[in-house]
């Protein structure tokens, strides 16, 4: 069982900053927490083995406490004026419940917790839609209800006369069904008052932290009177970027959203005239809510630590150990801002990091053993995330009412996201994904002497191309599929000004994401078109961070293949294989990267499925913009029938369909127009080979060769090749 | 519960052993096909891997089906290889599918060398 957890409030830093890292000791016991720079973090006994190194002089030994997740989302309102005596209450609007059958799901609650008193609007299993007035007084509906429907309530009371009404409309009424109704009781009411705050899918929790009761649907439209008065009426159609809750009432009550509800859903009203929330905001006055959401865990700081002025970039951990447990707290140390202390920069993909944060795709999906044609191996971070679902899930994950999870946070223990962990996600041998992978680079770099300057996709996004400028050459990581349109942005603008990228794994640039506007380090995304894991539901495409259309990069008019040549064509998971070179690699323009490397065969070796060609490949396609000057260098072959198409290249289905797709990664070289240069390995395992031999093979030699020359500000000769064009 | 039309011929054990060669890899279509019925069926109680210690042991255990509860391990054996630990749950899923016995590991490798050979 893990005992320590934790996590930072940033995922990068510079040399003077700070850095605090929020940590729950689950016996309370006090643990030794020390910084270190993170070189291999793969444990494989067949590779160079696990490397980090100590910073001197950062080291702590916290007493320990423990700290709890509670997630849920709701909207909270300042009661203002409603925490006066009322007489008389009603309240109007509209539920779109997704788990009618759970019990005490609050819709809307004015409560003092400390008196028990207020009032409850509830949906309660098998009693229905419900009215609560006070600790004791419940009239229950009793109508059934069913899942992601829209029902219109209403209810009222006056504590003059005991009359409470609670009525139940469906706006698609089914025969033989129920689903509407009215009941009115007198009821013993005590008094209305002294309540904080107005909570829409949850209520106040008993113990004064925050909020329980927590609802799981859609809601809108809340209209509340007081004594015959509006006294508000909440639209939450205004806003939805943000987490402002805007009231259209006379006393302007606005609230805002706890633990980031989704917004930017359809309502009651949407038609399909609209698929944008941008277009007919009228028809998006919903939030969806989940008793499941969590944007930040809010732990307080257990210690911080400045970084010291000239700390070689890289990616660093807050490492804890104590009472037979240990944690890894990742984060980046990078140059200071407007400076490059190297030629190089290494993207460390943190977006995409943040998109699987606490997967728990093989504990859900039936299919997940079936499309990696293995057992899915569970250590003890993944039995540790299984048990404790408080923590979140990832952007492959669905909520507990099986909605997916458009939005990851880094506000929380990430589980996944760790030195030495390992994936079932990462096929055989080491079985790595994401951070770990990245390592395998990050490692070899080190081991070869070149110094490289770490940055990561929030720094990309934040400062675009500027930030990319001050590099001759950048490299992605083994699998950064995640990027807002200001990061892609960067990295074409960078391209089209002479930079040389390596792009160094594989489905890269492929999914669009939202970063929040409101609150760092929280992404979304809108599985438009395509799913994974789950799809976005009708009319739901735009991104409520920011109103853009989501989907796939391809989809949205931007391939991947266009901007660095290669893109996702299929996926594999069980054994990698190899490339062979092809004759495109022999043309004088590719010489410099061939020198020293005779072999035909490239990458028969690696910790990485045992070849450099595995898990996600990509390859070229003209027709989705891969540049006619594209040297294809050499091209997977033998893979397993485990290697299988994407989804989005399949139109329509026939028996053999798989044998016959073109599903290899090709190993790719172009010159752009700026004398930039653009190299793709067209493969995630790719990386995985580089340490083979004592570093001494053909991928690590072509890799370096690109790099070495990528690195040389001489600009690739551009001009005079082709006279019409090229084939 | 088992389809009443039999899905797998148990005692074509061809298919077994070509498995027992390569639990992890490129298989045959017919194989394929037997995997695809072996691991059929809903997540709660699926097999899995624990990893005891990494890269090195590994036991059995079971899916739980059930948002916050973790895997269960098996009583059993501690695999040192996840190939070992892979044929193990294909006994399992196999005797249960067929309802038949499978003959012991040394003679399915035995099997299989010499269906090479030949």
């Amino acid at each position: 069982m893990k005992t320590l957890l934790g996590y930072a409030n940033k995922i990068a830093v510079q040399p003077g900053e700070s850095i605090s890292f929020k940590v729950s000791s689950e016996n309370e016991r006090p643990y030794q927490a020390s910084i270190v720079r993170l070189i291999h973090a793969d444990t494989n006994p067949a590779g160079p083995g696990y490397r980090e190194e100590i910073v001197p002089g950062a080291a702590w030994t916290p007493g320990g406490r423990r700290q709890t997740v509670r997630p849920g989302s709701c909207v909270s309102v300042p009661a203002g004026t409603l925490s006066k005596p009322a007489c008389s209450i009603s309240f109007d609007v509209f539920v779109w419940p997704t788990l009618p059958a759970r019990e005490c799901q609050v819709i809307a609650s004015l409560w003092d917790p400390a008196d028990q008193c207020g009032f409850l609007l509830k949906l309660d299993g098998k009693a229905g839609f419900a009215l609560q007035i006070g600790a004791a007084a419940v009239l229950p509906l009793g109508r059934s209800i069913l899942p992601r429907h829209w029902y219109r309530l209403r209810a009222s009371f006056d504590l003059r006369s005991g009359e409470a009404t609670l009525s139940q409309q469906a706006l698609l009424p089914q025969a033989l069904l129920a689903d509407h109704g009215e009941v009115a009781a007198r009821l013993t009411i005590g008094r209305i008052g002294g309540a904080r705050e107005l909570v829409l899918a949850a209520r106040p929790a008993d113990d004064g932290f925050g909020y329980s009761g927590f609802f799981n649907g859609k809601i809108e439209a809340p209209r509340l009177c007081v004594d015959g008065e509006l006294a508000g009426h909440w639209d939450f159609s205004i806003g939805i970027s943000g987490t402002a809750v805007h009231d259209t009432g006379p006393h302007e009550l606005h609230g805002t959203t706890v633990q980031g509800p989704a917004r930017g859903v359809t309502g009651h009203n949407w038609d399909g005239s609209a698929f944008s929330w941008r277009d007919r905001p009228a028809h998006y006055s919903a939030i969806h809510f989940h008793a499941d959401d969590l944007e930040d865990a809010g732990w307080a700081t257990d210690f911080s630590w400045k970084v010291p002025a000239g700390l070689t970039s890289g990616l660093y951990a807050a490492r804890l150990q104590g009472a037979g447990d240990e944690d890894y707290i990742p984060f980046v140390v990078r140059p200071e801002r407007g400076i490059a202390t190297s030629p190089l920069a290494f993207i460390v993909p943190t977006a995409s990091y943040l998109a699987y944060a606490n997967e728990h795709l093989a504990l859900d999906a039936a299919l997940a053993e079936r499309v990696h044609d293995h057992l899915p191996a569970f250590g003890p971070n993944d039995l540790h995330l299984a048990a404790h679902r408080e923590l979140g899930g990832s952007l492959y994950d669905v909520h507990d009412d099986g909605s997916g999870i458009m939005t990851s946070s880094r506000h929380r223990p990430i589980l996944n996201m760790r030195p030495k962990y390992q994936s079932w996600l990462g096929g055989t041998g080491s079985a790595l994904w994401q951070l770990a992978a990245d390592t395998h680079i990050l490692d070899w770099l080190d081991a070869r002497g070149i110094a490289c300057d770490c940055i990561t996709d929030e720094d990309l996004h934040a400062e675009g191309a500027s930030l990319l400028a001050r590099y001759r050459c950048v490299m992605t990581g083994t699998h950064a599929e995640y990027w807002s349109t200001a990061m892609l942005d960067a990295l074409a603008a960078y391209r089209d000004s002479g930079g040389r990228i390596m792009h160094m794994g594989a489905n890269g640039l492929y999914w669009r994401i939202a970063f929040n506007p409101a609150r760092d380090g929280v992404i979304e995304v809108r599985r438009a078109e395509v799913g994974n894991g789950w799809i976005t539901p009708p009319g739901e495409a735009a991104h409520a961070y920011t109103g853009e259309p989501g989907g796939l990069w391809r989809r949205l008019g931007r391939a991947p293949q266009a901007l660095v040549g290669v893109g996702f064509v299929g996926q594999g998971f069980d054994v990698s294989s190899y490339y062979r070179r092809l004759p495109e690699s022999f043309d004088p323009r590719a010489d410099f990267i061939f020198a020293d490397v005779p072999d035909e065969i490239i990458g028969n070796f690696g910790l990485i499925g045992g070849g450099a060609a595995g898990l996600e490949l990509d390859r070229t396609d003209p027709a989705l913009g891969t540049p006619p000057n594209t040297l294809v260098l050499a091209r997977s072959e033998n893979h397993t029938r485990n290697y299988l198409p994407t989804v989005e290249d399949l139109l329509i289905n026939y028996a053999g369909q798989a044998a016959l797709a073109s599903v290899c990664a090709e190993l790719v070289f172009f010159e752009t127009p700026s004398g930039g240069a653009v190299f793709s390995t067209g493969s995630i395992a790719w990386s995985g080979s580089l340490s083979h031999n004592g570093y001494v093979n053909n991928v690590s030699r072509i890799t370096e060769n690109v790099l070495r020359r990528f690195l040389d500000p001489a600009p690739f000769e551009t001009q005079g090749m082709y006279s019409d064009g090229h084939d | 519960m088992r389809n009443a039309v039999t899905r797998i011929d148990p005692s074509d054990l061809s298919l077994v052993r070509e498995f027992w060669a390569r639990p992890i890899g490129d298989h045959s279509a017919k194989l394929e096909a037997v995997l695809s019925v072996l691991r059929a069926g809903q997540v709660a109680g699926k097999y899995c891997l624990i990893t005891v210690t990494p890269h090195t042991t590994w036991a059995i255990g079971r899916i739980s089906g059930v948002r916050g509860i973790a895997p269960a391990r098996l009583d059993g054996p501690v695999f040192h290889s996840i190939a070992d630990a892979e044929r193990h749950v294909f006994r399992l899923r196999w005797e249960a599918e067929t309802g038949c016995t499978l003959p012991g590991d040394e003679f399915l490798r035995a099997q299989h060398a010499a269906d090479t050979c030949a």
